[in-house]
């Protein structure tokens, strides 16, 4: 089996088990919709202010949810100690690694989706180019579903984990919290031709960060 | 067991100690005040040198946790000075951050400016945080140094994107913010040589306190690792087994957390 | 607060710090040697 075989083969039972515990869907994506209602309640929805910050609203919850989702991608393994038998499965680490960021991306993808449609009803966003927005928004996820899958097998096995993963991912991630935003800022209401400078960051970094977990995931696999 | 022979650190502490009192007596005293910020500038004869040695300390944590992980460079030495220099690399980063708010309140009448090169230093710290909450985690020393190894590097890569990505951002926002820390074109004489100086001073207490702090590692980790051998022969030998503990057998086993 | 207050305040934090933090590594050299010495 190639790298490719092998990813597909790890999202793929990632994603049935998503499918058939429906976590996502029935936990993080509500608490996403809450933390945007949420948002409302904090900055008062006098329309102006609401519709200004959505963009950095929006990925701020699209951040947090992320977390949730990483923390779920590892749970699963603890889970009958499935975590060994991945260890011991054979299968090159780098394709489980690339497995699993998929799966995280393709969840974080409908949560997104979602999320989008919330803010352009609940915060009155009208979006005038989707090209640009589409591909920051591709590239924001991939970095940080790669990342996310990097901090989380680091701390796999670790009691601390739920509390230690948010706070080594955010700081790690605030480009992409940046660059997204501001690509989304530009989609909107700026000039769309400014966004792709953010898109070229956003790519980076998610390449960036997607190679360094293929090459850390099976030296940290082995301490988990 | 330290980094520098006990006759170069004691010498060492000693030049940083004279080092310290001459950059007080030029930051405080000799050096002039400043034409347009008075005497609040002589805070920057701290505030920048601490910077410097803020990512300083910060590259020799990637690179130690870098030659860690090359399995030929492998050493618990460079484990240890991984995470010496990134305890201090807090303290200066910290220090770094509140001098400025310091030196900034005075002269622009803010506590905090959203100005690139603090924003990219206030996310180096909570890098740093991340790094030494990783490394209190209890566990073997192998599994520890590997974690924070790659943690560190992932950090490390991570930094330049952060001070690119900031400054890019600062650049196309540049609203009312005259905040400079800079000022570059006002420094000479005196002044220049007082914060060169500051940067000496603060590279010879960083090097200093990195030689004391890795003798602490070396001898906690020693304690700590005789107080696992002296529990499991406990445990063994309370167990009423016949087997017989050897140090050194059990002590890779381990499961990754052990509790004090 | 004058500048004066903030430029000394500044300097005698950075001057404590350092020092804490020194001496905190110098006790527990001292006591991690001590435990070494008895065991």
């Amino acid at each position: 089996m190639n790298l490719v075989q092998e990813a597909a083969l790890v999202a793929g039972k990632d994603l049935r088990i998503e499918a058939r515990s429906r976590v996502t869907l029935q936990q993080v994506i509500p608490f996403g919709l809450v933390v945007l209602l949420l948002f409302a309640f904090a900055l008062d929805p006098d329309r102006g202010i609401l519709r200004r910050v959505a963009p950095g609203l929006f990925w701020i919850t699209v951040l947090l949810g992320a977390l949730l989702a990483v923390s779920r991608a590892f749970a699963v393994e603890a889970e009958n100690g499935a975590s060994d038998a991945l260890r011991l499965s054979g299968l090159d680490p780098a394709g489980v690694f690339l497995g699993k960021a998929a799966a995280v991306a393709v969840e974080l993808a409908v949560l997104e989706t979602v999320l989008a449609v919330g803010v352009v009803i609940l915060f009155d966003v009208g979006i005038e180019s989707i090209g640009p927005l589409v591909l920051a928004t591709l590239a924001a996820t991939v970095g940080v579903a790669a990342t996310g899958t990097l901090y989380g097998v680091l701390a796999t096995g670790l009691r601390v984990r739920e509390t230690l993963v948010p706070m080594l991912l955010l700081p790690v991630v605030s480009p992409v919290l940046l660059g997204a935003t501001r690509a989304w800022e530009a989609a909107i209401d700026g000039v769309p031709g400014d966004a792709w400078p953010w898109v070229g960051l956003l790519s980076i970094f998610a390449v960036l960060y997607v190679s360094v977990g293929m090459l850390a995931f099976g030296p940290l696999l082995e301490e988990a | 067991m330290t980094l520098l022979k006990p006759a170069i650190s004691r010498a060492l502490g000693w030049a940083t100690l004279v080092a310290v009192v001459v950059l007080a007596l030029f930051g405080l005293w000799g050096a002039p005040p400043d034409s347009v910020q008075g005497d609040a500038q002589r805070l920057m004869y701290l505030h920048v040198p601490a910077a410097w040695i803020a990512y300083l300390a910060f590259g020799v944590t990637a690179i130690s946790s870098a030659l860690w992980l090359w399995p030929r460079t492998r050493s618990e030495v460079y484990d240890r000075v991984a995470g010496a220099s990134a305890e201090l690399g807090v303290i200066f980063t910290g220090l770094t951050l509140v001098l400025g708010s310091l030196w900034g309140r005075p002269v622009w009448g803010v506590w905090w400016a959203w100005d690139a090169r603090l924003v990219t230093t206030a996310v180096l710290l909570f890098l740093y945080l991340g790094y030494l909450a990783l490394r209190s985690v209890p566990a073997s020393p192998d599994a520890r140094a590997k974690r924070c190894a790659i943690a560190a590097l992932i950090a490390f890569v991570d930094v330049p994107i952060v001070h690119f990505s900031v400054t890019w951002w600062r650049t196309l926002h540049q609203q009312a913010t005259v905040f400079n820390p800079e000022l570059k074109a006002n420094i000479h004489g005196v002044m220049a040589f007082t914060l060169w100086f500051g940067v000496l001073a603060f590279t010879l207490l960083y090097v200093y306190l990195l030689d004391r702090r890795y003798r602490l590692a070396v001898l906690e980790d020693d304690l700590d690792e005789r107080e696992l051998e002296r529990a499991i022969a406990e445990r063994v030998a309370g167990a009423g087994t016949s087997v017989r503990a050897s140090p050194g057998d059990d002590a890779d086993k381990v499961p990754a957390e052990v509790t004090p | 607060m004058t500048s004066a207050e903030f430029v000394i305040g500044g300097w005698v934090l950075t001057g404590a710090v350092f020092l804490a933090y020194w001496l905190r590594i110098q006790q527990r050299i001292r006591r991690a040697e001590r435990l070494e010495r008895d065991t």
